[in-house]
């Protein structure tokens, strides 16, 4: 997956986590679809940096204090706690579940569980953010930032379109 | 056909997590207990709807009812000309669910705040960290003596 398609998987998440954790904002089937999209989203993320979880996962007891094995912590701190988020979400669920014709009891852990899980999970993710800031900035800065520049130059560069003035004197 | 064996492992490995968290957490009560809910939280109530209304603003009886009234109450069942917030689907836990806009958009800015200054600490956490082990040395290039005397 290239770079460029890595950065909108990574926006688009962004944009979805904020919006799907503010359930006032959205009412709560809103909430829980776009929750489970967001999900699968998720997985796609890990697919494409499937072979630096290895990477790292391989050499992690090999040096004791690297850059990459912080990531790798807060990566999985940020997977458990979002895991527990959906899980405590699909079992306190009042609007995918009925779709699909099943109904579980709703406990008050489950709640518990599931407003936590999801306080972890923005810290997990500022955190995770810090760590990639660098990859985030020189991504936007490429893909964002300098083809609207270009443009912007180039419409500025482009010549006025001439007008022919006849004089009928 | 990588990829799609990739986003397979990945999804196995989700499913296997929460599974497993859901196991613990519903097979095993004393988890509850560990991660600081308090005793009595999980109980099914009064409501008609039993543990469904467990926790923050779980029903309780009221004491000043009149037998009909109390049976009324136990069924489930709405007296004349009471409507308990229509069919709103967020109404049974005091108005959680509820589309607020501007509370929305006020707690959205506060996680974007959170997220920011999280983002900041760590960078400068990092910076200072850096700063305290100083800069890396520098190979020396091949066929370069290692040091002058």
């Amino acid at each position: 997956m290239s770079t460029k398609t890595n950065l909108w998987i990574d926006i688009l998440i962004f944009i979805s986590f904020l919006i799907a954790y503010e359930i006032r904002l959205t009412g709560i089937p809103i909430h829980e679809w776009l929750s489970i999209a967001l999900t699968l989203v998720i997985v796609l993320h890990l697919a494409a940096h499937w072979d630096w979880v290895v990477q790292v996962g391989k050499r992690f007891f090999h040096k004791l204090f690297h850059a990459s094995r912080l990531d790798f912590v807060v990566d999985i701190v940020f997977f458990i706690a979002f895991v527990l988020v959906m899980v405590s979400g699909i079992a306190i669920s009042r609007s995918v579940l009925p779709v699909l014709g099943l109904q579980l009891e709703a406990e008050a852990s489950w709640r518990f569980i599931h407003s936590w899980s999801a306080n972890i999970s923005v810290f997990a993710l500022a955190v995770h953010f810090a760590l990639h800031w660098k990859w985030i900035v020189s991504a936007i800065t490429r893909f964002i930032v300098r083809p609207i520049r270009r443009k912007v130059s180039s419409q500025r560069l482009q010549p006025a379109p001439i007008t022919a003035h006849r004089d009928n004197a | 056909m990588k990829t799609a064996v990739r986003y397979l492992i990945v999804l196995l490995i989700f499913c296997l997590v929460s599974l497993g968290a859901y196991e613990l957490v519903q097979k095993n009560p004393s988890v509850a207990n560990a991660i600081g809910i308090p005793a009595g939280m999980d109980d099914p109530g009064f409501g008609p709807d039993g543990a469904g209304f467990a926790g923050r603003g779980r029903h309780r009886p009221p004491t000043n009812l009149t037998p009909q009234q109390m049976q009324q109450f136990e069924s489930g069942q709405p007296s004349e000309g009471f409507a308990p917030n229509g069919n709103f689907e967020g109404s049974e836990r005091g108005g959680e669910g509820r589309i607020d806009i501007g509370r929305g958009l006020m707690g959205l800015l506060r996680n974007v705040i959170i997220i920011a200054a999280v983002t900041a600490a760590v960078i400068v956490i990092r910076w200072l960290f850096r700063r305290m082990r100083g800069p890396k040395p520098r190979p020396s290039p091949a066929g370069a003596p290692e040091s002058q005397s």
